[in-house]
């Protein structure tokens, strides 16, 4: 079996622990958390094997690299890097509640991998520019820091639905008496923005090295690299608001949207630009 | 902050100041990403109202990145940034040289009751035994007596207040270093035909040349593919003479730079020479082939008067696909126009369809005649970029302070302890508080495991 049809499988696992996630934030039952928690983790398992068969792959194929060299191995790895973050934060503060807005993330993701037409599922072969061990650590420290930044966006949701469910004044619904306590869900947030930010740079840079190898210049304002550095700059200013003006609760759950919006712009936006970077 | 301060220095060392310059960066770089810029700006501006046309020139958002308001915005944030390290910087390093001393007012009545343990020696014990469980954690533990007993303060992780003047450092050195290589760096391309030599550096964007201190000689370029058409290898032989003397020899791959002269080369791109000669048949069926040498502008009727052919164009490699000619077919039976590629049963191979998809590329469209063109006896030639950038060693400097500087201010915290000591009745009592610049969740669980040490010791109840 190829790896990406068990990932279009895998993609149905995510669905399914979504949607028990949901039922779970409805039901107000831990029943169903620690069901959709237990298909969520099978799931993660499954799209790691396929990372490693797809590996293994390439190299019987005699072009053996990494799977993270085309737009539909970083569309797989950014999800896997999402339920990685997810898992261990769930793991981490005990708490099943991020998983709602978390797993359709990871889920829209491997779908869009799966269906989308102008995605190609093949392995192909490193042309001479990809052929750099800097395109590993480049791919895998900026998805990572994407994966961050996917994290505060679900929070910023979490953390704007809670403050919507308390502001009406009637006791709470279900829904939102699930959500942690705000303060908890703020400091998760900001974590997430902080490692995203750190990883974003080292994303950064170690793109610049490679591009300094690969064509010279470590910089050129291809427009991927100039809206990483946007990107980079709206989470700079949220941080800088943060710890100088001490913005909190609200403002920083919108910045973590804008922040989400143009990191998606980066990755998907962009390409509707002309870019070096085609291949993702 | 309370000093008043001239209206100028106030405005550069303001946080506002700094976030509306990263806007402004921001905004600028997108509108860069936006509106074509340089050599693909002409064609963009013909179409563009000649009014609008002269606002987009006067404001250069054709260069946005090299344009003088962009130039400025950056140079306004490194002044920004050294204004607000300048004035932040000595308020830190009084908390690193001395840290703030408790000044005894401190009381056990301000403290949460789950902060407080009771031990059953007097205060003066009590408080030696726990200076040094605080110098254990604290690099400096301060001791002050008060009416009531004593109070130790303590601090751990001060150095990661400094953490965020390392990243500032880091911008700065990235700016300067940008402006360095702006400025004084040098960017150009070297073209050299296989087995020729030169020393001529054409400088980007058609602004001159230089003649090198040595010269360059090609002696072979070589081109590979996957089997699925795509490039695996671009590859120039090349060797590098001083006075007609080889200095030095060397293949140059893409992603394998090379380094002479104080210039660094890079594989750009190549192409083919014009040259070699230009073969067009051409089959009728199953019928004769027919072979012509031809090129552009050669133009010859089908046998039996079954139409004309004209050859409008030849590239060396078009679409990066390879040799082709563009053919103009006339007849009676209408006109059509395709181009004919030489390495058509590769181009099917690797995608198959595309002469239905795109009758443009077939060159059997005008039926029932099929054409194939060949060039033969040509050259490749290869292009080198090559620069000279000051600016790279401050960049790299820079990039690695800010990363180092991100994960001291991010993964480390300033926590300060106060432990407040009261007597009461030959027996005492104990309170912990704490503050932190960051992570209040780890500073939570240091002073649960701290509060737990000091019960532990001795004589609790």
């Amino acid at each position: 079996m190829s790896d990406s049809a068990i990932l279009s499988g895998v993609t149905f696992v995510y669905l399914l622990s979504f949607l028990l996630y949901l039922v779970r934030m409805v039901r107000g039952r831990e029943f169903w958390g620690s069901a959709a928690s237990g298909i969520a983790r099978i799931g993660f398992l499954l799209h790691s094997a396929t990372l490693l068969l797809r590996w293994k792959s390439s190299y019987d194929l005699g072009i053996g690299h990494a799977p993270l060299a085309n737009f539909y191995e970083s569309l797989s790895f950014f999800a896997w890097a999402v339920l990685l973050l997810y898992l261990i934060i769930e793991w981490r503060t005990r708490s099943r509640s991020l998983g709602v807005f978390v797993i359709p993330v990871a889920f829209l993701l491997l779908a869009f991998a799966s269906i989308s037409p102008g995605v190609n599922d093949r392995i192909q072969p490193l042309i001479p520019a990809l052929q750099s061990n800097w395109l590993t650590v480049h791919v895998l420290t900026c998805f990572l820091g994407y994966a961050s930044f996917a994290m505060a966006f679900a929070l910023g949701i979490m953390y704007l639905l809670k403050g919507k469910g308390q502001d009406g004044g009637k006791e709470e619904g279900a829904f939102s008496r699930l959500i942690p306590a705000a303060d908890a869900v703020e400091e998760l947030l900001y974590q997430s923005v902080v490692l995203g930010f750190v990883l974003l740079s080292l994303g950064i840079m170690t793109g610049s090295v490679w591009a300094q190898y690969a064509w010279g210049s470590y910089w050129s304002w291809d427009p991927k690299e100039t809206w990483s550095l946007i990107t980079w700059i709206v989470y700079a200013v949220m941080l800088h608001a943060r710890s100088v003006r001490g913005w909190r609760g609200k403002r920083m759950a919108v910045m973590s949207l804008i922040g989400f919006a143009s990191v998606l712009f980066t990755y998907l936006g962009v390409n509707y630009l002309d870019s070096l970077h085609s291949y993702f | 902050m309370t000093k008043t301060r001239g209206g100028f220095r106030d405005f550069f060392i303001s946080v506002r100041l700094t976030i509306v310059l990263l806007a402004a960066i921001a905004l600028g770089a997108l509108l860069g990403t936006i509106i074509p810029q340089q050599e693909a700006a002409e064609a963009f501006s013909t179409r563009l109202h000649p009014a609008l046309l002269a606002v987009f020139q006067a404001f250069q958002l054709f260069n946005v990145y090299n344009s003088a308001w962009f130039i400025l915005l950056l140079v306004l944030l490194a002044v920004n940034l050294i204004a607000c390290s300048v004035d932040r910087f000595p308020a830190a390093w009084r908390l690193f040289r001395g840290g703030a001393a408790p000044d005894g007012t401190e009381r056990l009545a301000d403290l949460p009751l789950e902060r407080i343990v009771a031990a059953e020696r007097p205060a003066a014990e009590e408080a030696s035994r726990l200076e040094a469980l605080l110098r254990k954690r604290c690099r400096r533990v301060q001791k002050v007596e008060t009416p009531q007993g004593f109070v130790l303060a303590g601090g751990k992780g001060t150095f990661s207040r400094f953490g965020v003047f390392v990243v500032h450092l880091g911008v700065l050195l990235l700016i300067a270093g940008g402006l360095a290589g702006a400025l004084f760096g040098v960017r150009g391309y070297v073209e050299i035909a296989e087995g020729e030599t030169s020393n001529t550096l054409a400088f980007r964007g058609g602004k001159g040349a230089e003649t090198l201190p040595f010269a360059i000689r090609c002696d072979r370029f070589t081109v590979e593919y996957y089997e699925n058409g795509a490039p695996k290898v671009f590859r120039s032989d090349l060797t590098f003479l001083e006075k007609g003397k080889v200095v030095r020899q060397g293949a140059l791959l893409v992603n394998h730079p090379i380094s002479f002269g104080g210039l660094r080369f890079y594989q750009s791109s190549y192409g083919l020479l014009p040259g070699g000669h230009l073969t067009l048949s051409y089959v009728r069926g199953s019928g004769k082939i027919n072979e012509r040498e031809t090129a552009v502008g050669d133009a010859f009727d089908l046998p039996g008067a079954e139409g004309r052919v004209e050859v409008l164009r030849a590239e060396n490699d078009l679409m990066r696909m390879g040799p082709a000619v563009k053919l103009f077919v006339t007849s009676t039976r209408g006109n059509v126009q395709f181009w004919v590629f030489q390495n058509i049963e590769r181009i099917k191979d690797a995608n198959p369809g595309v002469l239905t998809q795109v009758p443009l590329m077939n060159p059997a469209l005008f039926a029932p005649y099929l054409f194939s063109m060949q060039k033969k006896g040509e050259r490749f030639y290869t292009v080198l970029q090559a620069a000279r950038d000051p600016g790279v060693p401050l960049v790299a400097g820079g990039a690695a302070l800010l990363v180092a500087g991100l994960m001291v201010t991010f993964f480390f915290s300033h926590r300060r302890f106060r432990i407040v000591l009261e007597e009461e009745k030959g027996k005492s009592r104990i309170g912990l508080a704490g503050s932190s610049n960051r992570d209040p969740v780890g500073l939570e669980k240091e002073m649960n495991r701290l509060l737990a040490e000091i019960g532990k010791a001795e004589g609790r109840s």
